[in-house]
């Protein structure tokens, strides 16, 4: 299982959390709102674009929208391997993180 | 709320569409259109507006790694399929990558030589602006002469502005050399004026180029004389003796690795020095030079033509003409087109039927990829996208057919480097040029031998394909039989050149020149060995293991010098024939058992005879003379009578027909003598020679040779190419078997069902084996029929390069065919031995 960097972990976490409505704009939205990070929509693709090639989410079409063009929205979930990855990587940070007290900085 | 027609944002919209690299899954115009919605409502228009610029921007940049990205993975995956493919058919694919392997190391030996061959001359500093003056020959107006007026190159060099410098070269041949206890006659002597270093950047290693030739009594050796002569010691300064007379002082010494001239000489002499063999520098009449100027960039070569001409006229008006001003980077190439020429194109069609095997045996396996090809076009593959995994494999096996061709090349190099007497440099290899060259030829290979199977089985209809469990064969298409009479077509040509060419040296080196060369020994007179000859011949004449004695200047088959200024009785005024010269005395008749056609010939009975004039049938002929005996003849300023006409026979070699010759007699100019020996004791007379000549010349080296070897060597580079030719032609069979090997075991392969059912109704081995072979007997015959009379053709062509040529004998035609058909029978037979042996059983149950 390869290693999940934190941009792909919070990327994915967020997708995760936002069940059934992730898409580009809201996954954009929900990782502004919980990281603070305005990123850029492209490095967003390129990160999304990485993770499925790696199996760890899976596509579906959206039905066709108007605002869109006519054109449907691609929506993305969690695969298997995808939540067997993000276990690991919590598993990983909590062995580390293990003992330690809360705040380290006094 | 959606972005305002703002024209700026218009631009920006339009531009995203255009120019960003993301597939359909990613509507960057879309979600950037929300998001900016979005942003508004949060930050106000003028935040938004930049905010959404910058995204625009970097996702911009963003795309262009997603692009790279993506065809690397594209990439990535075609190379798996394609290896993963090959594997699956290991001993296809080795056939494929053996031939090609073999088509581009042709290619890697043809392009390391041939660079070689273009690099000759081309590390002057002054390129561009060196010339050879090339004169107009006064007696054959259309082929231009190198050789100009003595005078020449200093007059122009004086006279002209524009000649920055210039220079007068002669080939001096073989001088004896010696310093100290080691002399020896050395070859490779160049006389050359004193700007020769100025024009010319041959590596001075030792010494000073710009002053080594200033001096009359100077000399200038190469590296490996001056370690034979002076080891390892600073040969500059030191002082060497030529020809046993002359005192030189070493002033140079010359590098003579690491380029190609068109000048090869081993050391150079200052050309005033020629005045110490009795030359006359200022004679504008003696036309031997070769001149090299070098001109003011963008100089005029009209107006210089005008000039030089006038300047020659002033004297010799009849030498005048120039041709034009050859640039010496263009020398060698205009001499060595020809046969860049030949060897290029042999290599590109041994690469040739290399492709076509593989198209050959691409598109005959296409029944086991139809499933492959077939499932991925239901699976939603385009034709585009199978044509590049196919055009993929076919480049993928190309590369590394490359690899194992620099293998093959290195293995071939000494092979190579024999034949041509050229040097390859293997680490020529790793330089860009060559290295893109190969890359460029490999990946043409690959797309070339790859499209017609791309094409062929991308356009597989899935469900026929599907439909055929694979072992029924695809429609046998009669591309694939041209393709395979090609190649064999190809070979029998090449088979059949060989022969021809081996014939034609063969003729060239036996054939009955019109005079007696066996058992001749010659030796080069020097010394005092030269100055009693006369004395020498007779005491020679009377040992019985020498039957007779010549003295002359040249050997019979080199004669070289020529003139066209003779004058006889009945000659009409504007009359120009070009006579060669022969010097010799009264034995020569019986040395060489020539006969005469008319009078009689030189006799030491009649003191005339010193001035008289013997001619040849040719001579005759060309002079338009009735009866030439008797009649007054003058050459070089000498009158006398013409007593006897001689029966023509080949003074020169055989590349030249039988021209007008004169013969004389001149004791100055005689400088071999030649010996009809007899055959029986040669090691003794040789000896007793050599101790006459120490007797005489002990200071001089005693050399000899025997004069029929020394003619074969004329013909050494046909010789040559003789070889070469058969070494390509064994690699184009070679290629087209490999071909048919390929082909024949697809066939077997999928005839199994049908000869295990023969089999089992009684057919015998030989019948099953005819099945197999009939078929490609008939396609070897067709091609046979094709290229005999194409090889005929060519060689017919070459021959009549030839002034005195060979027939083509009978058997070449037979030999060539059938050499082709009995190998690839054997090839056949052993595969249809092997399928007609497999037990029906088996290749029933073979599903």
């Amino acid at each position: 299982m390869k290693k999940l960097t934190a941009l792909e972990e919070s990327i994915l976490i967020t997708i995760f959390r936002l069940k059934d409505d992730a898409y580009s704009v809201s996954i954009h939205r929900k990782l502004f709102e919980m990281t603070g990070s305005d990123m850029i929509i492209g490095s967003l693709y390129n990160v999304l674009d990485q993770l499925s090639k790696k199996g760890y989410l899976n596509k579906k079409r959206g039905y066709p929208v108007s605002e869109r063009g006519g054109k449907s929205k691609m929506y993305y979930s969690v695969s298997k391997d995808g939540l067997k990855a993000l276990d690991e990587t919590r598993k990983l940070h909590t062995k580390l993180w293990n003992g330690l007290p809360d705040i380290l900085y006094n | 709320m959606f972005l305002k027609s703002n024209k700026i944002n218009r631009i920006l919209m339009k531009f995203l569409e255009l120019f960003t690299f993301y597939n359909g899954e990613y509507d960057l115009k879309s979600d950037l259109r929300e998001l900016y919605c979005f942003k508004v409502k949060e930050e106000g228009r003028l935040r938004a507006g930049v905010w959404i610029w910058k995204q625009a921007v970097c996702s911009f940049y963003k795309s262009l790694i997603f692009l790279i990205n993506w065809n690397l993975n594209m990439f990535k995956n075609y190379l798996t399929i394609a290896v993963r493919n090959i594997n699956r058919h290991k001993i296809y694919s080795l056939i494929n990558i053996s031939g090609l392997s073999i088509g581009i190391a042709c290619c890697v030996l043809i392009t390391l030589w041939m660079q070689n061959e273009l690099s000759y001359d081309s590390f002057h500093e002054q390129n561009g602006n060196i010339f050879r003056v090339m004169r107009l020959n006064s007696v054959d107006l259309t082929s231009p002469s190198v050789v100009t007026p003595m005078p020449l190159a200093p007059a122009l060099k004086a006279e002209l502005p524009e000649v920055l410098s210039a220079v007068r070269t002669m080939n001096f041949g073989q001088r004896l050399m010696r310093y100290g206890q080691v002399g020896s006659y050395e070859s490779g002597c160049l006389l050359a004026g004193p700007d020769f270093f100025r024009i010319f950047s041959f590596p001075v290693v030792k010494g000073s180029a710009e002053t080594a030739l200033e001096d009359k009594y100077s000399i200038v050796i190469s590296e490996q004389l001056a370690e034979k002569y002076f080891g390892k010691d600073d040969a500059v300064g030191k002082v060497i003796t030529l020809d046993n007379r002359l005192e030189l002082t070493v002033t140079g010494i010359l590098k003579k690795s690491g380029y190609n001239s068109h000048l090869n000489f081993n050391y150079l002499l200052p050309f005033q020095l020629f005045e110490e063999y009795g030359a006359d520098l200022s004679a504008w009449g003696d036309v031997s030079y070769i001149t090299y100027v070098l001109l003011q960039p963008q100089t005029d070569q009209k107006l210089l033509k005008e000039k030089t001409e006038s300047i020659i006229a002033r004297t010799y008006p009849e030498y005048s003409k120039i041709a034009f001003f050859q640039a010496v980077e263009d020398i060698y190439f205009d001499r060595a087109k020809d046969s860049i020429f030949i060897f290029t194109s042999i290599a590109l069609l041994i690469l040739l039927i290399a492709c076509v095997n593989y198209m050959n045996l691409a598109t005959a396996r296409s029944a086991k990829r139809a499933m492959e090809v077939s499932m991925r076009k239901v699976a939603g593959a385009s034709r585009g996208s199978l044509i590049k995994q196919f055009l993929g494999e076919s480049v993928l096996l190309s590369f590394f057919a490359l690899l194992l061709a620099f293998g093959l090349a290195f293995l071939a190099r000494p092979v190579f480097e024999n034949i041509t007497g050229k040097q390859l440099y293997l680490d020529q290899l790793l330089e860009l040029n060559t290295l893109l060259i190969l890359i460029t030829v490999t990946m043409f290979t690959g797309l070339f031998s790859g499209l017609y199977p791309a094409l062929f089985l991308s356009g597989l209809r899935p469900v026929s394909a599907l439909k055929c469990a694979g072992n029924n064969g695809i429609k046998r298409s009669p591309v694939r039989k041209i393709l395979v009479t090609g190649q064999y077509a190809v070979s029998i040509i090449l088979i059949f050149a060989t022969m021809v060419v081996y014939q034609q040296v063969d003729f060239l080196k036996n054939s009955d020149l019109g005079f007696d060369k066996e058992d001749v020994i010659y030796v080069p007179l020097q010394g005092k060995f030269k100055e009693n000859a006369e004395m020498i011949k007779h005491e020679l004449m009377a040992n019985t293991g020498i039957k007779n004695v010549t003295l002359t200047d040249r050997l019979p088959g080199r004669y070289a010098w020529g003139t066209d200024s003779p004058e006889w009785e009945g000659k009409t005024g504007d009359m120009r024939v070009q006579f060669t010269v022969g010097v010799l005395d009264p034995d020569f008749l019986n040395t060489f058992k020539l006969e005469m056609a008319l009078g009689r010939f030189f006799s030491e009975k009649f003191s005339t005879d010193k001035s008289a004039y013997v001619l040849n049938e040719s001579a005759v002929k060309a002079m338009n003379i009735k009866s030439p005996a008797g009649k007054w003849f003058e050459y070089a300023g000498r009158r006398g009578i013409v007593i006897g006409v001689i029966k023509d026979f080949n003074f020169r070699s055989l590349y030249n027909r039988i021209e007008p010759l004169i013969l004389i007699m001149r004791p100055k100019y005689q400088r071999i003598m030649c010996l009809k020996i007899n055959s029986s004791n040669v090691k003794e007379t040789v000896a007793l020679l050599e101790n006459k000549w120490q007797e005489h010349s002990p200071e001089f080296p005693f050399e000899y040779g025997f004069l029929d070897e020394n003619l074969q060597s004329i013909y050494n580079s046909e010789e040559e190419f003789g070889t070469i030719v058969r070494y390509f032609s064994l690699l184009a069979l070679f290629i087209s078997c490999l071909g048919l090997l390929g082909l024949i075991s697809f066939i077997a392969e999928q005839k199994t069902k049908e000869i295990g059912i023969r089999k089992t109704l009684g057919a015998s081995m030989s019948e099953i084996i005819r099945l197999l072979t009939l078929e490609f007997v008939k396609l070897i015959l067709i091609s046979a029929v094709i290229a005999l009379p194409a090889a005929y053709l060519v060689m017919t062509d070459w021959l009549n390069n030839f002034a005195y040529q060979t027939a083509i004998t009978w058997w070449v035609y037979p030999v060539s065919g059938f050499s082709a058909l009995f190998i690839s029978l054997i090839i056949i037979s052993i595969q249809a031995a092997r399928s007609a042996s497999q037990n029906p059983v088996d290749s029933l149950r073979y599903e």
